[in-house]
């Protein structure tokens, strides 16, 4: 892949985040490849550990102290107006360089889960939201008010007038993730992550935040990574999904294709094990046997092996782990079982 | 014939708002006004709601933990009518291991310094056993019976996996052998694969021990997959009650019929042509007059906005408090 022909805003290749602790090391995001398309959405869905989070933390240099980037590239496409058209590595940034810091919050914004930790308790909405635009821009204070209560009205806050001046534990948790999403959105970021922004909110919250977040993405033609553990949300929002299971990528596709005919046997369990409203049975859910691995085990072979009932003894529990292949287009899956049929 | 359990009757829980140096009471938030219900023998009544709905403190009441305001909880054991609303002290005490509660996090409801054996035996010394060997002999037929490997008992909770410790927590409120269960949300904190096991095990549980559930969650999808009737609260009040299949397949309030809408679905063919609800909950210190849910309800006529709809019977087993839900 060349650097300077970037067809997605954001590649990621063969990325790997490790956890060095006393009593081992913890292989988070274990060489991941992904690409984000320009203006789209691209779903991330995994259980909790699969190490979604930490790559999308990688992505914006915002790793805890103790993990660490071992390998692997992250190429943001040139903005329209620079002149060199080279895509850069995010990477080879340093995490508290100059260079990183206008990519982050200006070019790849993010939002979180809880938005009560991820905002500051002892600032106010508005003076948060006006720190991201005046970080960024080259604006006065009034200015940056002005469109800060613009930006508030836009995600739906009412009275921004009034809530501007509010501080986060004044407002419901839908209106602080709106805040949060003013804020994010202040410097029309070309990339957003969201990280599972709507799991703490109740259903008809949620389903008005998806609704938003797709419509400003719209609007400002952004690309949008949505990390979440829930597929209906995925379903709901995504055209590219890609499922993580211990740090690695083992089944990645369109949406419709994914949903419809999944190949890996960690997403055919996953999607069995949802219930679905309106499609009662009377018979027990399937579920997926056991639980996810302690993150310190070594696997052999394929890391989902000792959970899969399609595992077969002296393939998928020995050598390497199985890589992604092409099985049908743009439909790619590691397992052992699909290697050679592309 | 199938009977009740427990049956709950204009079940009120007001805690008041206290403010300045004399703590004056300044307001009341209506937590849960004034619910009835009935949970039959062996069977699961599902409690769904937004966030501040009443519906955690409906559990906690029927527990009595909490005090109620007003209301009476009947609850029949071997063809004796218990009022819990009336029960005090030792006799409350005694009668707790008739009912018992299983929580959301599993990481925060058991005791970090306990190992499993004692965390599942101190219920059982709580109500007065002695014989370690029956104490034992107890533990280890029902570690089993959850499906976790006996030589768990004697490690700490730290050692397990999230799925684990719900196994331990379920564990934990059976071992007093309850004939009703309250579940409060038991699965929102697991991942979905680990979901799947934990409600199995509940129904599977329910169908060897002829248990009862309350079972609260905000997860439609969970709550119709093992309730046998549904209720709906929406600011501290019923809102709607019907069976499994009456709720959900022919939903009569808008907010039901909104919450429903509102859940996404794991089909991206099916994405919504939505109909959402705008504004959000109605803050239970600040209730509107007549319906609570008018200011967000897109039927809301002038009656609405001033007269409280009662619960009424509108089909089969199903009641509803709207003033614009259509009786069959």
């Amino acid at each position: 892949m060349r650097e300077d022909s970037l067809d997605h805003l954001l590649q990621i290749q063969d990325l790997k985040v490790e956890f060095h602790l006393r009593e081992g090391t913890i292989r988070a995001v274990d060489g991941v490849n992904l690409d984000v398309p320009h203006r789209a959405t691209v779903g991330v869905v995994g259980e909790s550990g699969c190490g979604k989070t930490m790559m999308a933390r990688a992505i914006l240099g915002i790793l805890p102290a103790k993990g660490k980037v071992t390998g692997g590239r992250i190429l943001l496409a040139p903005q329209k107006d620079d002149k060199n058209h080279r895509g850069r590595d995010i990477l080879g940034m340093s995490p508290r360089g100059k260079a990183i810091r206008s990519i982050r919050g200006r070019e790849i914004a993010m939002i979180f889960q809880e938005p009560m930790t991820a905002l500051s308790p002892v600032h106010t909405v508005g003076n948060q939201i006006m720190e991201s635009i005046l970080l960024h821009q080259k604006t006065t204070r009034a200015q940056a008010k002005e469109q800060a209560l613009y930006l508030l009205g836009r995600v739906g806050v009412p009275n921004p007038s009034l809530r501007i001046k509010a501080f986060p534990h004044e407002l419901s948790g839908g209106l602080r993730q709106r805040s949060m999403i003013a804020k994010a959105l202040c410097c029309r970021p070309r990339l957003l992550i969201a990280d599972e922004p709507t799991t703490a909110l109740d259903v008809t919250i949620q389903a008005q935040i998806l609704d938003l977040l797709l419509e400003l993405q719209e609007e400002l033609g952004m690309s949008v990574m949505m990390i979440t553990h829930d597929l209906g949300v995925i379903a709901e929002t995504a055209d590219q999904v890609a499922v993580l299971y211990m740090g690695r990528v083992v089944e990645k596709a369109n949406a419709v294709p994914l949903f419809e005919s999944p190949l890996h046997p960690y997403t055919v369990g996953l999607l069995a094990s949802v219930p679905v409203m309106g499609r009662p049975s009377e018979e027990r859910l399937a579920s997926i046997r056991g639980s996810v691995l302690d993150p310190f085990s070594q696997v052999q072979g394929c890391p989902f092996h000792p959970r899969c009932q399609r595992c077969v003894r002296g393939r998928c529990d020995v050598g390497d782990p199985p890589s992604l292949v092409e099985v049908s287009s743009e439909h790619w899956v590691a397992c052992f079982q699909y290697e050679g049929t592309s | 014939m199938m009977q009740p359990i427990l049956r709950v009757q204009g079940l009120t829980k007001r805690f008041p708002i206290r403010t300045g140096f004399l703590r004056k009471t300044v307001g009341w938030v209506r937590a849960v006004e004034e619910v009835s219900f009935e949970i039959m023998r062996g069977q699961t009544l599902g409690l769904v709601g937004e966030s501040g709905c009443g519906k955690t403190t409906t559990g906690r009441l029927i527990l009595r933990v909490l005090e109620p305001t007003a209301g009476d909880i009947i609850f029949r054991v071997d063809e004796t009518s218990w009022d819990l609303s009336q029960l005090r002290g030792e006799a409350l005490r005694r009668f707790r291991r008739h009912m018992q509660l299983i929580l959301q996090d599993p990481y925060a409801s058991l005791n970090p310094r306990m190992t499993v054996y004692d965390t599942l035996a101190e219920p059982l010394r709580a109500q007065g056993a002695t014989d370690e060997g029956e104490i034992s002999d107890r533990i280890h037929s029902l570690i089993q019976s959850m499906g976790l490997n006996p030589e768990f008992l004697c490690r700490y909770p730290h050692a397990f996996s999230g799925g684990q410790r719900q196994r331990i927590g379920i564990a934990r409120a059976l071992v007093s052998k309850p004939r009703l269960v309250v579940c409060d949300e038991p699965v929102s904190a697991l991942d979905v694969s680990v979901q799947a096991q934990i409600i199995n095990l509940l129904k599977d549980l329910q169908e060897e021990l002829g248990l009862s559930y309350l079972f609260i969650a905000h997860d439609l999808s969970v709550v119709e997959h093992i309730s046998h009737r549904v209720a709906v609260m929406y600011a501290g009040r019923i809102v709607e009650m019907a069976s499994k299949r009456g709720l959900f397949q022919d939903p009569r309030h808008p907010y039901t019929q909104a919450l429903m809408k509102a859940v996404p679905v794991p089909d991206p063919k099916r994405r919504k042509q939505r109909m959402h609800l705008k504004g959000e909950v109605a803050d239970p210190s600040d209730l509107p007059p007549g319906c609570a849910f008018h200011p967000r309800c897109p039927l809301a006529t002038a009656q609405c906005r001033e007269e409280r709809p009662r619960l009424r019977t509108v089909g089969m087993e199903h009641l509803v408090a709207c003033h614009r839900a259509k009786s069959e």
